[in-house]
């Protein structure tokens, strides 16, 4: 076709090669099947080339927007960056007597050596429990939603969700049942150990929540459900949910009531509790969005 | 000397982890059925990884982090292929012809 190989054509040839749509000429090692082209042709022609055009000034315009867009974005974050405090000055307005307070004080006055859970779960706990909160809720708005009961599930829903299950617990899946056999325990001691070390490295209990529901999935994906509600039914999980946000609140309560009436606290290891509660929360939440998005049902 | 050697070592596996992610990378992208693409991303998940993790071994030295990024290997040796063979099989229940995609092996 082209007398002479452009350019062009050389970069067109290696954007279609990488795109998967031809293959390259020499086959020397590697003989591939050929495929035929992945753009089917339309039997209406004249729909297609309408359409075709139309991709074609998509295709021109696309690019042009989206740099354009990108470059006004780039000027903003820019002239965002230009008013900035030059970083690490000493008189940044981010260095003022709050953050100094919580590094010398805060082991002293939380008994928690990791500075960030003190300030995440003591002096700013008030906003950790808005989180706990929100979390608590969206759980609650899935189940809304999601949940099946015998109102609204007809016979014909029930009958394929019991052929389904039926499939399931006759084929039970060998590798997956043995790697989980294997990675369960030590999921589960990993979380522990986050949710218990987080007062005094890193950690905690959101990041040690979310471990402690991975290993419930994990061990509801191999085992199924019902070897699941041995471990954990409906009944159990909302106690289990309702406990670590009650937990909190009562806690987090106390404190707030001790330090305005000017008591003395002799809760140490508070903080180890809510790491506790939070770390309950953020697990049923995790664990309940996998089982009602998957079966509605627990 | 011998620091500069193993800093060698710990590079040249570096480097070799990096070209089989990239080579993985425009595989999964190239590709375009999911047991092929699920071919090409296993080469990174398993040898890629294996490279960048010992080539960090070397170069930072026998402690324990080090040892820790062997437990790091472990897991991930153990996780990745179960995730693998869970796909495929979902996909080979799934798909209505697959001799249509790939040429399949009778036994």
């Amino acid at each position: 076709m082209n007398k002479t190989p452009s350019k062009q054509s050389w970069w067109l040839r290696l954007v279609e090669w990488v795109d998967g749509d031809r293959e390259p000429k020499d086959q020397t090692l590697f003989v591939m099947e050929q495929r035929p082209p992945r753009h089917v042709q339309r039997s209406d022609a004249e729909f297609a080339t309408q359409d075709k055009h139309r991709l074609h000034r998509f295709r021109r315009w696309y690019p042009v927007c989206a740099v354009l867009i990108c470059l006004a974005l780039m000027g903003i974050l820019m002239a965002a960056v230009l008013t900035m405090p030059t970083f690490g000055e000493a008189d940044n307005p981010i260095n003022n007597e709050v953050a100094e307070h919580y590094l010398e004080y805060g082991l002293e006055e939380t008994g928690s050596a990791n500075v960030v859970t003190a300030m995440i779960l003591s002096y700013r706990g008030f906003d950790t429990l808005g989180e706990s909160c929100v979390l608590f809720l969206a759980v609650a708005a899935v189940m809304m939603l999601l949940l099946r009961d015998e109102k609204n599930t007809d016979e014909h829903d029930q009958q394929k969700q019991e052929r389904e299950d039926g499939i399931l617990a006759a084929h039970p899946d060998l590798i997956l049942r043995r790697a989980a056999w294997v990675l369960v325990p030590f999921v589960f001691l990993f979380a522990l150990y986050v949710l218990l070390n987080g007062e005094v490295s890193p950690g905690g209990g959101f990041s040690g929540g979310t471990i402690l529901g991975a290993g419930l999935i994990l061990y509801s994906a191999a085992y199924g459900p019902k070897q699941m509600r041995v471990l954990m039914d409906a009944r159990r999980y909302a106690a289990v949910r309702t406990f670590g946000l009650v937990l909190y609140v009562l806690l987090y309560g106390i404190y707030i009531f001790l330090g305005a009436n000017q008591m003395p606290n002799y809760l140490t290891g508070m903080t180890l509790l809510i790491d506790l509660a939070v770390g309950l929360v953020v697990a049923c939440t995790v664990y309940g969005f996998y089982v009602l998005f998957s079966r509605g049902e627990f | 000397m011998f620091d500069g050697i193993l800093t060698v070592i710990g590079l040249a596996f570096l480097l070799f982890g990096l070209f089989v992610f990239f080579s993985a990378v425009l595989g999964l992208y190239r590709l375009d059925y999911v047991l092929n693409r699920m071919h090409a991303a296993a080469v990174g998940d398993a040898l890629g990884i294996f490279c960048v993790l010992v080539g960090l071994i070397f170069l930072h030295g026998w402690s324990l982090p080090a040892a820790k990024t062997l437990l790091v290997f472990l897991f991930l040796w153990l996780t990745s292929p179960v995730a693998s063979h869970l796909i495929a099989e979902m996909e080979v229940f799934t798909i209505s012809d697959i001799r249509k995609e790939c040429e399949v092996e009778e036994r």
